[in-house]
């Protein structure tokens, strides 16, 4: 489907990276700091971080999950009740959130990979459901349907990141460095597994492929940054209830992925870029809002199959091969 | 106490058992989770309530006219909507989450239509409750037991024993092997989601009396409708209801006996069980396309 | 692709383009609420009350010579929509003033938003929490639900009655709620059981019977809007004939209109009521405002959220007006010193320093089908 056999070797592709990487820095500065911008941006970042996640498990190993705002509410919370309640620096409960998410992943993994199409959605619902259904009633631990408040913004030494400016770079280098991790990672010997997981799982176990490691591990990374996207985001708005993580959150995650493109690097970040600018849009359009939503992805669905990546074919933009190199 | 409980667990397993026959016949029939189910529920509701309550159609019309109704929308969805995607081999999970975008449009559209209240219907029969003993029941409880009741034995007689109801089950079972009949594929596939649509609306048409109708009623009656589709026995007709049921009875007697804060819990925590223990459910339904 | 690609960039300079600044020379109000999902019904309605102040207030010239535009957005009962809203229409929008949302939630959640930038909110949810978390830049025009909990308790009290049972939705509104009820309760040595249900549920079949068989003289219904009808009507087909308490949300036309006859015997607080035509409400300031209403839009507001969205109007143009300015600090001055001033949910006082406008409810009980003052209904009421 995709190339990911090519190194990346030549200058022009490095250079073309770092300008991505300084276009995404000085974003903020071309918005002009202004807070309700830097909100929608933040928001975009920690979508894709979550999507990509989803992206490498889905995208990258053929795993449905329908329930990955499950992932995403275990970040939160772990992260919020952490800082806000037994006061640890948040740049610590941030990576502490992924890990327990990412062992929450691999429990899940138990049933999940012995299960394919149908059953693992269900599986992966009625994980995302029980997850919701916990925070909701395990009051005495995540103040139940209220929601935990004042949860705090990261702080190094005295400075604290409060303006959404900076928070902003703080989700940027955690962003960057997750993605760097993801293209290495699929372009390894795991991730080459995965493909072949996902491409035919048989054939796979004929070659001498562990199916039920690798599951585990596409769901155990899947989780690990979906969980950190879950507690960044926790600390972004500073308030969390059990309201966002319902499956309506998991479905908005594969629609991001759906319109940007599965298995490639631009998927996530191009899908999660559009949803949130479609969704400012239709605010204008008040009552009318979540009808317009439905429309609009179900005519997506039907007229671009592939996702919008593919039909930009930005992956070309950025490849050095040319297309009959491109390995499917 | 418990003959209350047990009317009332009863009447909504009748529901669930309409909606998961629903689930069980598209996927045997497409391959496919649909999520439009609980919405499909919530439209025959609001319909049966428009032509009942505001054109002031007997129920006794009323009901087969939400049924004809419904049969439509399915038919229609599966031929421009669900097939397309098949034809255009759209991945598998894509064409579910089409669903869930028809969900949302038909969620937001019985919002915007009908308003975002809970309306009641008028009542259907004279009499608003039944007392045995010391047990009162709403006859609309019990109507909706014989109609779910009779619905799914007429169901059952015509998937078996005429023609149209078999070829549907050929093709379900084997499209390639079916088309050499000169079984006409296509059209027994919109066939079996016109009736799987038929069946929710049915249950919503019945359950509006009961519970009342609001547009946010089909999304948690669809999620343990596809439960007991999933305890019974993913893809089979017998098992879904009969899982359904199941479901009925162990939420309701929870909330009465043990305690009601659970109750959803333990709904989910059943099916994961199922679904890591008992996969292919009470009926060994089909684990489609391992 | 390159068409695509430029429509991805113009579709960024729109999104850009459109969040404008607009003049000085008039007073946005701004305004937040749910205008989609379950509780939309309560959102338009409250809107449309906030549209008709305003339009009041513009007719009479506007407020220190300005007039006054409001400026709605759609929280979608999300905390996270919240926060994105309030700092938009505070940032962006620039507006003077807040009404807002119905959802306490979120208030809660743009709490911190809207006390960093200094722009008065007054609050139409009814959670008695958003008040209680210190913030200095939040208000509420009507009775919150602890203060009409407390009026419960006290009449279960008077009534004699020992055991008594809840049904509450097992989200914040029901938690807190029933909490508060039982706290009454425990302090005059009256039991209280409690049952619970969950947002979704339509069937309470379970708990009713549950509660019933155990012999409770009366029962609060502590749900949303849209529960209380089917649990006054499910409770009294499984044969309950005693008292149905409840907080504002047994108010709401649709109990009437689900429970029929059944709704006789609920007992409720609420600061506004919407009855059935202008002509019945309870005194004149209530009817001028229903009739105007009615001009308006056409039919009586679908909910008495409207009623709360267009007192929390009429305080902001009354403090603008005395403070003489725009500047949030001073208006916020101005309600936190109110004591005086008159709105549809009786008069005002804003002193007790935790931002509460109104400390007392009014009861009102159902009987054959039409509200009355719980005075009234009490008197010819036998056990």
């Amino acid at each position: 489907m995709d190339n990911i056999l090519k190194p990346k070797s030549s200058s022009s592709f490095q250079i073309k990276w770092i300008m991505l990487i300084i276009l995404g820095g000085v974003l903020p500065f071309i918005f002009l700091g202004d807070p309700y911008v830097l909100i929608l941006l933040c928001t975009t970042e920690i979508s894709i971080i979550a999507v990509s996640g989803l992206d490498i498990l889905f995208g990258y190993c053929g795993q449905i999950s329908l329930g990955h705002a499950g992932f995403y509410c275990i970040g939160a919370y772990t992260s919020a009740i952490l800082s806000r309640n037994l006061g640890m620096p948040v740049f610590i409960t941030i990576p502490i959130a992924g890990f327990f998410a990412m062992i929450i992943g691999i429990l899940l993994a138990l049933p999940a990979a012995k299960l394919v199409h149908h059953f693992l959605a269900l599986v992966t619902i009625s994980f995302g459901e029980i997850i919701y259904l916990f925070v909701s009633q395990a009051r005495g631990l995540t103040e139940g349907y209220t929601g935990m408040n004042f949860i705090p913004r990261p702080k190094i030494g005295g400075i604290i990141f409060t303006s959404n400016t900076s928070y902003y770079y703080v989700i940027y280098g955690i962003l960057v460095i997750l993605l760097a991790l993801k293209q290495n990672l699929v372009a390894s010997g795991t991730g080459r597994a995965f493909v072949a997981i996902r491409e035919d799982a048989h054939a796979a176990n004929g070659m001498g492929i562990n199916i039920t490691k690798y599951k585990t591990m596409a769901f155990a990374i899947s989780a690990f940054y979906t969980g950190i996207a879950g507690a960044l985001y926790a600390h972004l708005i500073g308030f969390i209830s059990p309201e966002t993580f319902t499956s309506n959150q998991s479905t908005l995650f594969l629609t991001m992925l759906l319109f940007g493109g599965m298995g490639n690097f631009w998927g996530p970040i191009i899908g999660s870029a559009i949803l949130v600018i479609i969704t400012e849009f239709l605010q204008k359009l008040g009552s009318y809002q979540m009808l317009i939503y439905g429309a609009i992805l179900l005519l997506v669905i039907i007229y671009i199959p592939g996702g919008i990546s593919k039909g930009l074919n930005l992956q070309l933009f950025f490849k050095k091969s040319k297309r009959g190199k491109i390995a499917c | 106490m418990f003959t209350q409980v047990l009317v009332g667990a009863i009447a909504i397993g009748s529901i669930y058992g309409l909606v998961a026959l629903g689930y069980s016949l598209i996927y045997t029939a497409s391959g496919l989770m649909s999520f439009v189910q609980g919405e499909l529920l919530m439209l025959g509701s609001f319909m049966g309530l428009t032509f009942y309550k505001y054109l002031k159609i007997p129920f006794y019309f009323a009901l087969p006219l939400t049924m004809g109704c419904l049969f439509l929308i399915g038919v229609i969805i599966e031929r421009y909507i669900i097939r397309r995607l098949q034809k255009a081999k759209t991945n598998l999970i894509f064409i579910v989450v089409a669903t869930i975008a028809l969900s949302i449009i038909l969620k937001n559209f019985a919002m915007l239509a009908w308003g975002s209240n809970v309306f009641q219907f008028p009542p259907i029969f004279s009499v608003s409750l039944l007392k045995l003993g010391k047990v009162r029941i709403q006859p609309e409880s019990i109507m909706a037991i014989v109609i779910a009741l009779l619905v799914m034995i007429i169901l059952h007689l015509f998937m078996t024993k005429t023609r149209l109801g078999t070829s549907m089950r050929a093709a379900a079972q084997d499209p390639i092997a079916a088309k050499t009949m000169s079984i006409n594929v296509n059209r027994t596939t919109a066939l079996t989601w016109g009736i799987a649509s038929m069946l929710t609306g049915v249950g919503g048409i019945l359950i509006g009396p009961i519970y009342g109708v609001s547009a946010e009623m089909g999304t948690l009656i669809g999620t343990k409708g596809f439960a007991g589709a999933v305890i019974g026995g993913y893809g089979n007709m017998y098992g879904a209801i009969v899982g359904s049921l199941l479901l009925g009875i162990i939420e309701t007697f929870m909330a009465a006996y043990v305690s009601s804060m659970y109750k959803d819990f333990v709904s989910f925590f059943t099916l994961i069980i199922f679904l890591i223990f008992i996969p292919r459910g009470l009926f060994k339904g089909k684990v489609y396309g391992d | 692709m390159r068409l695509k690609k430029g429509l991805a960039v113009i579709l960024c300079i729109f999104a850009i383009a459109s969040m404008n600044v607009a003049a000085q020379d008039v007073i946005k109000v701004g305004f937040y609420g749910p205008l989609t999902g379950p509780m939309s019904l309560s959102g338009i309605a409250s809107r449309q009350g906030a549209e008709l102040a305003i339009k009041q207030i513009n007719a009479n010239g506007g407020v220190i010579g300005k007039k006054m535009v409001l400026v709605p957005y759609n929280d979608n009962s999300s905390p996270e929509e919240a926060v994105k809203v309030v700092t938009r229409m505070i940032t962006s929008d620039k507006v003077h003033c807040i009404v807002g949302s119905l959802h306490s939630g979120n208030i809660l959640a743009s709490a911190p938003i809207v006390e960093k930038y200094k722009i008065p909110e007054i609050g139409v949810g009814t959670s008695p929490t958003y008040l209680q978390k210190g913030y200095t830049y939040i208000f509420r025009c009507l009775a919150n639900t602890a203060t009409i909990d407390i009026q419960i308790g006290k009449t279960i009290k008077e009534l004699n009655y020992k055991k008594v049972g809840a049904l509450g939705l097992s989200d914040e509104y029901g938690k807190t709620g029933v909490e508060d009820v039982k706290n009454v309760l425990d302090s005059y040595g009256i039991q209280l059981i409690a049952e619970w249900f969950n947002p979704g549920d339509t069937d309470f079949t379970g708990q009713l019977t549950k509660l019933i068989n155990s012999g409770i003289e009366a029962l609060v219904a502590y749900g949303t809007d849209s529960y209380q009808g089917p649990i006054v009507k499910q409770a009294r087909l499984l044969g309950f004939e005693g008292l149905i308490f409840g907080p504002e949300s047994l108010s709401v036309p649709s109990v009437l209109e689900v429970a029929g006859k059944y709704s006789d015997g609920c007992v409720f607080g609420t600061s506004y009521i919407v009855p059935s035509k202008p002509e019945e409400a309870v005194d004149k300031m209530q009817q001028d405002f229903f009739k105007a209403f009615v001009a308006e839009f056409g039919k009586m507001p679908e909910s008495q959220t409207a009623m709360r969205c267009y007192d929390a109007v009429m305080i902001f143009a009354e403090a603008i007006k005395r403070a003489n300015s725009l500047n949030g600090t001073a208006i916020r001055d101005q309600i936190a010193n109110l004591h005086d001033f008159r709105g549809l949910a009786g008069t005002f006082d804003f002193r007790g320093g935790n931002g509460e406008g109104i400390r007392e409810s009014r009861m009102f009980a159902i009987k054959d089908g039409k509200y009355i003052l719980l005075s009234e209904f009490l008197k010819s009421y036998k056990k």
